[in-house]
């Protein structure tokens, strides 16, 4: 394990949960962590960020999937004040709620933190059950829209999911994704 | 190589400018001084390399690949030479489309004719070649990351020099030959 630090921008209107979170996450010595009100504040800070713990309700779950979408690696993390719906929750890397324990909320950030590493050292990334899910109806010849209504998921999401898909296996084609699918054992052929 | 040499009645600027390009694709390409007998030239050129990929080049690529997938999975098996087949009959294709829109052009100006280079012009830009590229790269993808067989490296061997190869007769034919069908034409754009 690396001295390197993990960069966390805390994305929390309140002052006082943004210092309760700070002070939580860099006690470990682990977590070297920027908080802002929100993300349009300081755009460097998104930049520089390994995760990014946001509270959805200043942002909106779709601007965060775009930002998310648009660097390959970046982790981002829900920081919840009340309970979501998977379907808005299941496209990011984990959810803290603020009534989690201590311990708890270190041991999620401890395990985004440990995949985001790994992501940026493996060229060919393991991929999620989900993205496995969409992969294997790409391969089937769904539509983005029938995969979207087969998941409740928006068209956007399933847009992301695939972009998601080709940059982490390097895979651009249907075809391709295709025999992909049916090496890993996701369809039969 | 020795017959393109003999073949050539415009041989030096014709013949050089072919082999810069092999160089370095980004070789400044003049064609000021190149007349009807070079377009013959070139066109025989293009010609007889089509042939070279159709006859020598993908029967190599067919075997090789054949041999990877001997012993692996039925249908993995399958699928992967469903997806070369459909390459192969992707990058065909392509040449059939040159072959008997473009090259005609040619032909026409060898024997004395008018072509009309708007016909020319619209033909070369609806015919793009990034979907012959993109496959190329999904089957290295999938064959270096997801094929287990002792004789891929065969096959990597002849898609590495299939990709740079096909590259450069693209080139040729998008810096070299078009340029030179409209100049002989009458296009002076």
């Amino acid at each position: 394990m690396s001295n390197h630090k993990c960069n966390i921008l805390l994305v929390e209107p309140s002052e006082a949960l943004a210092c309760g979170f700070t002070t939580l996450a860099e006690r470990t010595g682990e977590f070297s962590v920027v908080a802002s009100s929100s993300l349009s504040d300081k755009p460097g800070n998104s930049a520089k960020a390994d995760i990014i713990v946001v509270n959805p309700v200043s942002e909106g779950f779709d601007n965060l999937e775009k930002l998310k979408a648009s660097r390959n690696g970046l982790k981002m993390v829900i920081l919840a004040h009340e309970n979501y719906p998977e379907r808005f929750t299941d496209f990011f890397d984990g959810v803290i709620s603020i009534y989690d324990s201590k311990a708890n909320i270190i041991k999620k950030l401890r395990a985004v933190a440990a995949n985001s590493v790994s992501s940026k050292d493996n060229d060919v990334c393991e991929l999620s059950s989900r993205e496995k899910e969409i992969l294997s109806s790409v391969a089937k010849g769904l539509t983005n829209k029938e995969i979207a209504e087969k998941y409740f998921i928006s068209v956007n999401t399933v847009m992301t999911h695939r972009r998601n898909i080709t940059a982490k296996l390097g895979i651009n084609s249907i075809s391709g994704l295709t025999v992909y699918a049916v090496i890993h054992g996701l369809i039969e052929y | 190589m020795h017959r393109i040499q003999k073949t050539m009645s415009n041989k030096e600027s014709v013949f050089n400018i072919i082999a810069d390009i092999r160089k370095s694709d980004k070789a400044p390409v003049h064609i000021d001084n190149i007349d009807m007998d070079g377009l013959k030239d070139l066109v025989a050129y293009l010609r007889s390399s089509h042939n070279y990929y159709v006859e020598i080049c993908f029967p190599r690529l067919h075997e090789a690949v054949h041999a990877m997938l001997k012993d692996c999975d039925a249908q993995v098996s399958a699928a992967m030479n469903c997806f070369f087949d459909e390459y192969e009959k992707q990058v065909f294709q392509h040449f059939r489309h040159e072959e008997k829109h473009l090259f005609p052009y040619a032909d026409e100006l060898i024997a004395g004719k008018e072509i009309d280079c708007a016909k020319v012009s619209s033909h070369n830009s609806n015919h793009n070649h990034n979907g012959m590229e993109t496959s190329l790269k999904d089957m290295k993808m999938l064959v270096i990351n997801h094929i287990d067989s002792t004789d891929k490296v065969t096959v990597l061997l002849y898609l590495f020099r299939l990709e740079d190869d096909i590259h450069k007769h693209v080139m040729i034919e998008e810096r070299l030959f078009v340029p030179l069908l409209l100049k002989l034409g009458g296009n002076n754009e």
